[in-house]
């Protein structure tokens, strides 16, 4: 893969649209489900998790300095254990980046496309996927820095006409649900910003430092970005819908009507929905390649661009069945299983590299 | 035609797809040899799906993982 670094800017506008990615669409139901009008509360206090969980992954790559999640792994735990944490985090991001086509499919067939067989949309999807990780990981990172500004306007065009629609009393009472059951959600929702997978990327960074900074700020824009979402949501939904809906956000969006004149505006968030959605989904292809180059020490990671794509695809298919279906997994499942390599895993190695490197001085 | 079959035809096209960037490789059999081993186990799984030998629904893999992960770490067990 190519060696162009990538600068601290175009991290930050990867963290950014990988933090927004999936969660602007499906986040607001899940949240106002469990916590009613204090969803957005609970959105909130995700923030602060996701970047002590970012800390994390700095705090290890600070350690090992030019070198990828998976060559850490390796260092850390030696050669055979590191391949096979290996081969845990590559299962972790195969299902997420097939999960991800599959809900795409879905989406699209579901709301936008209904006569269009699900495959044609995801095979299409990928085919662009499989051009940007051909072309190198600093052709996403100015993908990313190009479409920055484009979602940060969308989105506050979209803000700006909800906002009549907003009604503030909505919100009423706040902080009924509770500090527990709202930080209870908080870490639930933390678990679904993946971005252990900024990782693979830190070797590539021109200026670590600036990296890191970018890192930190990029996830909690993102984060401020999905909060203002959600609360929008409950605002101008209510609680019952934006909890009942399967796609909330693409509903909130339908709603805006400035003097007849401005309508049908959901094509626009679906643009910016591809966009970060795109950015995540490569992310996860390049992780892969990254990561079977490093468990089988290969010379060129490309030569199984195809076959990775071809597997995301069947991965689509098997993970992704229907939406009652994904609502369950995200409702019981992905949390406690996320929670294993975005939290436990980095302490674990942290821990390790703490062992051995204290059992190293000399007495 | 059944979609796990189509991939099957599809993955078996893949190092003709491939061979100029195959072919750059022939100097390191390692990785030509990882890519083909790939391919296979990959059409082996495809098939086995498409007989219905096996399951493939690594979502209930990772739901039953975690629900017995829990059990065994939570404080009534």
């Amino acid at each position: 893969m190519s060696n162009q670094k990538i600068t601290s800017w175009q991290f930050f506008a990867m963290c950014f649209g990988i933090t927004i990615g999936t969660s602007v669409l499906v986040l607001p139901s899940s949240l106002a489900g469990t916590l009613k009008q204090d969803g957005w509360i609970g959105s909130l206090f995700t923030i602060p998790i996701t970047l002590i969980m970012v800390m994390l992954f700095i705090l290890l790559s600070r350690q090992h300095p030019g070198l990828n999640l998976f060559q850490i792994n390796e260092k850390v735990l030696g050669k055979w254990l590191g391949k096979l944490l290996t081969i845990v985090y590559l299962f972790y991001f195969l299902i997420l980046g097939g999960s991800q086509l599959g809900y795409l499919g879905n989406f699209f067939t579901g709301e936008v496309l209904s006569d269009t067989p699900v495959e044609a949309i995801q095979v299409l999807y990928l085919c662009t996927a499989i051009m940007c990780v051909r072309l190198g990981a600093h052709v996403l990172a100015r993908i990313s820095e190009l479409f920055f500004i484009w979602i940060v306007l969308v989105f506050f065009f979209i803000f700006a006409t909800l906002l009549p629609q907003a009604e503030a009393l909505r919100l009423t009472p706040i902080f009924d649900s509770g500090l527990v059951p709202i930080l209870q959600t908080a870490t639930h929702s933390a678990m679904f910003q993946e971005l252990i997978v900024m990782m693979v990327l830190f070797p590539m960074l021109k200026d670590r430092r600036k990296g890191e900074r970018a890192f930190l700020l990029g996830v909690a824009m993102g984060g401020l970005f999905l909060t203002f979402i959600v609360l929008f949501s409950i605002m101008v939904l209510g609680v019952d819908q934006t909890a009942n809906s399967i796609y909330p956000t693409y509903a909130l969006v339908k709603t805006i009507n400035l003097g007849n004149f401005i309508q049908r505006m959901e094509a626009v968030l679906l643009a910016l929905w591809i966009i970060t959605f795109f950015m995540k989904t490569t992310m996860m292809y390049f992780a892969m390649l990254l990561g079977l180059q490093s468990l089988f020490r290969l010379k060129d990671s490309l030569m199984l661009l195809l076959p990775v794509g071809a597997l995301f695809l069947v991965t689509g298919w098997h993970t992704f069945f229907n939406s009652s279906q994904s609502a369950t997994i995200v409702k019981e499942v992905w949390a406690g299983y996320s929670i294993i390599h975005l939290f436990f895993v980095p302490i674990f190695l942290l821990l390790v590299w703490w062992l051995r490197s204290v059992s190293a001085k000399p007495v | 035609m059944n979609s796990n079959l189509t991939m099957v035809f599809i993955v078996l096209l893949l190092p003709w797809l491939q061979r100029q960037r195959l072919r750059e490789l022939k100097n390191s059999p390692w990785d030509i040899f990882v890519y083909f081993s790939f391919c296979g186990l990959f059409i082996c799984l495809l098939i086995a799906q498409w007989q219905q030998w096996i399951d493939l629904r690594p979502m209930e893999w990772i739901g039953t993982a975690t629900k017995s992960l829990n059990k065994l770490f939570s404080p009534s067990s």
